[in-house]
């Protein structure tokens, strides 16, 4: 076991010690254990090929995610499910996903000629920094506002990310363990020893 | 879709159940109606069904999309729009202030936007019962304004209110615990109950588990069932019939579970807030003579200035809704129309992480690196006035959505009085966290609530509203909701849409008995 998934095994069983206890109300538990413990839903929206990319651009952005994101953006995507909004500049959220993991394909091609999953992290980097920025042109983007793409998957994967349990602990944010209520809330009040490892 | 049944008649029908609706359906009910309320939303169950958890509680919020333009697009969903028996109160901050009397007086004093067709005076003994209905929680007296006293002793401040107040302390700016519809201390009302006191679980924007706040699910809406009233969730309004020879409303259309059902009324009381409200008058062609159905669309001016601390502040922690300033109400220094306050904010992860990756467009090490500050990290907003502009307005887009209505679609650019009043606030903000020790100071611009597509007024020229709620074109439609607002205040809208609300029924039953005798 490397150092790194040893603090993830013990981030984990203070986490499991934390949703048995009865700090953790029922409806939070149920919430977090599935999160916890369910599989990562298997692929319905995104062809086999957007998936594998949405995958690699998922781990530039949200390195050491504790779950599948790309799975949970598409999950979301084929039950149709959105935030209740959009961008009218933007197409709706699946088609602009496509589109954009098209436009990055398009740029690997024409500024590597190389798959993007083929570049190396610089250089990927790079490119999504470009598309961040909104400094691309041609192809796909002429049609798809690329910082708006971007931001969009950005804040679609930080909150999948954030809300993985955790994730939650490693920020050191116990929150979730509620179900006392909280008595001391002033800045630099003590820490519940109990929440700690 | 099923054909469509019919119902035994009834007195009103109240479609929307959050602050506009819920405090109508109690009075009207207690006045001895015979009142039903059509909600789209689910009933919940607090205690059982409120996990704490930002994702788990996303259901409480209205997810049917629409679309967003403009120079300033606002952002929907979690930002502003709520659904479920009690609407938007179940994820409401419940920051409770009262408007002040010159807040309604915004042409007279400044030559822009609107005055209120009604005075504070209207408005004043509305806000005394609220306040000790809900059981608001707040400094007596409260230092601006009208002086008043609140009910319940103010709530404790947690890390962020204590540090807003020692970065404001330090430039002279006086601070106050805010008045906030969160208990203080277990309360009781009549044809309520018992409520318990809140135990800072700082989780009121996700949904109170402990019935603490005065969300409308555990304040009106028992009172309005202890009356006799009948709420049915699940229900969603889609259609209006109309007798032609009277332009009355004589019936509401709403589906459930894909079921057509109409219910024949006598009065309709239109409650589905700033977004709904004037889109199912749009799709219904109804009430809108004076073409100002879905115009004057604006949104409180709401940035977010956000800093890192030495401190550790857990900023999950006690009411996100802690302490206020209005010294900025009309600031001396302003160069624009109107004001705003200063309130902190507590705030949960996921929300802080999607802000941080909108507004800062961090990611990898450098995302990781910056939440993992998460427990030294506090903000201040504000909210301010927004003047109505030709150019901000709501429309039905020619893109359907799941139930087969169109999307609506709504236009909102900052003019240049948001601008420069979001200008000073952001440099004042930024001084106050300056003065409180913070570093990596960042400003997250944005717009909150949804107010003023059918505006209340004295003519029916240029508003869809009178000033008791009624429309001038539908004998029998009255609206109570955001929607009615002439100007945007310089304060949280919710205590004064509720008092509205129980104006509204008070007028429509003044006129009621005016008409029997
Ligand atoms: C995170 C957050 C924090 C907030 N904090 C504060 C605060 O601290 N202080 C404050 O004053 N305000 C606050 N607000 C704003 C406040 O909640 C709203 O201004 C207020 O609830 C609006 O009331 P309303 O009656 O206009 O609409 P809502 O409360 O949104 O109620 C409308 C209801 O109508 C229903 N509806 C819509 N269409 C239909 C239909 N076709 N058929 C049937 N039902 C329908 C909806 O499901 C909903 O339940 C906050 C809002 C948010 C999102
Ligand atoms: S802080 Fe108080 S009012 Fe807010 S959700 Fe928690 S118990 Fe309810």
């Amino acid at each position: 076991m490397t150092d790194e998934q040893r603090e993830v095994q013990t981030t984990l069983s203070q986490l499991q010690r934390l949703l048995e206890s009865d700090r953790v109300t029922p409806p939070t538990r149920d919430a977090l254990r599935t999160r916890l413990l369910e599989p990562d839903p298997h692929r319905a929206f995104f062809t086999e090929p957007e998936f594998a990319l949405l995958e690699v651009v998922s781990a530039r952005l949200i390195p050491q995610a504790h779950s599948n994101l790309a799975a949970q953006v598409d999950a979301r995507l084929a039950k149709g499910e959105g935030k209740g909004w959009r961008f009218d500049t933007l197409p709706p959220d699946g088609a602009m996903y496509q589109l954009g993991l098209r436009g990055l394909e398009e740029l690997a091609q024409s500024r590597h000629g190389s798959r993007f999953a083929a570049l190396s992290a610089l250089e990927m980097d790079k490119l999504l920094l470009s598309v961040q920025r909104g400094e691309v042109s041609g192809g796909v983007w002429d049609a798809l506002p690329a910082a708006r793409f971007f931001t969009e998957l950005l804040t679609e994967l930080t909150e999948l990310h954030y809300s993985h349990p955790l994730t939650q602990l490693e920020i050191g944010y116990t929150g979730f363990a509620d179900a006392h209520g909280w008595q001391q809330i002033g800045l630099n009040s003590p820490r519940d020893s109990e929440l700690e490892r | 879709m099923s054909q469509s049944s019919s119902l035994p008649p009834v007195d009103a029908v109240v479609i929307g159940t959050g602050a506009g609706g819920a405090p109508l359906l109690a009075r009207l009910a207690q006045a001895g109606l015979k009142v039903v309320a059509l909600e789209a939303g689910r009933q919940w169950n607090p205690a059982t069904d409120f996990a704490t958890d930002e994702r788990a509680q996303a259901g409480l919020f209205w997810t049917d999309e629409r679309l967003t333009a403009g120079s300033n697009p606002t952002a929907f969903g979690r930002n502003n729009s709520g659904t479920g028996v009690g609407g938007s109160t179940l994820h409401f901050t419940a920051y409770t202030p009262r408007a002040q009397p010159d807040d309604l007086r915004l042409h007279s004093e400044f030559g822009v936007g609107v005055d209120w067709p009604l005075t504070f005076d209207d408005l004043e003994p509305y806000y005394a019962s609220l306040e000790r209905f809900l059981g608001v929680s707040g400094p007596s007296p409260y230092p601006w304004g009208p002086a008043h006293d609140y009910p319940l002793e103010a709530l404790p401040l947690n890390g962020a209110a204590q540090l807003m107040q020692r970065g404001c302390a330090a430039l002279g700016i006086q601070t106050s615990p805010a008045a906030n519809a969160a208990l203080s201390g277990s309360y009781y009302t009549a044809g309520v109950g018992w409520r318990a006191a809140c135990t800072n679980r700082g989780f009121c924007q996700a949904g109170c588990s402990t019935g603490a706040k005065a969300s409308m699910d555990v304040t009106f809406i028992p009172l309005a069932l202890h009356h006799g009233a009948e709420v049915r969730s699940g229900y969603f309004v889609t259609r209006f019939e109309t007798d032609p020879a009277t332009n009355r409303i004589t019936g509401v259309v709403y589906t459930q579970d894909g079921l057509e059902q109409r219910q024949p009324c006598e009065h309709v009381f239109l409650c589905a807030g700033a977004i709904e409200t004037p889109r199912l008058l749009l799709l219904n062609e109804l009430a809108n003579s004076s073409g100002q159905v879905g115009r004057n669309f604006m949104a409180h001016t709401g940035i977010q200035v956000w800093g890192r601390f030495a401190d550790d502040v857990q900023p999950h922690k006690g009411i996100p809704g802690g302490l206020i300033s209005e010294d900025t109400h009309r600031p001396h220094d302003a160069d624009f129309a109107g004001g705003y306050l200063l309130q902190s904010i507590g705030v949960m992860p996921v929300t802080y992480a999607s802000q941080v990756a909108r507004g800062r467009g961090l990611w990898g090490t450098a995302l990781r690196d910056h939440l993992l500050e998460y427990n030294h990290v506090a903000g201040i907003n504000i909210l301010g006035e927004c003047l109505p502009y030709a150019g901000n307005y709501l429309e039905l887009s020619d893109e359907l959505d799941a139930r087969g209505l169109p999307k609506p679609r709504v236009h909102f650019s900052f003019g240049d009085n948001e601008r420069r009043l979001t200008a000073h606030a952001e440099a004042l903000m930024r001084q106050i966290w300056g003065a409180a020790g913070a570093t990596d100071i960042w400003a997250y611009p944005r717009s909150a609530h949804t107010i003023g597509t059918c505006r209340m007024g004295f003519d029916r020229e240029d508003a869809v509203v009178n000033p008791d709620g009624r429309s001038f074109d539908v004998p029998n439609l009255y609206i109570c909701d955001n929607s009615v607002f002439p100007s945007a205040l310089s304060v949280n809208p919710a205590l004064t849409i509720m008092a509205l609300s129980l104006r509204t029924a008070d007028r429509f039953l003044e006129r009621a008995k005016r008409l029997e005798s």
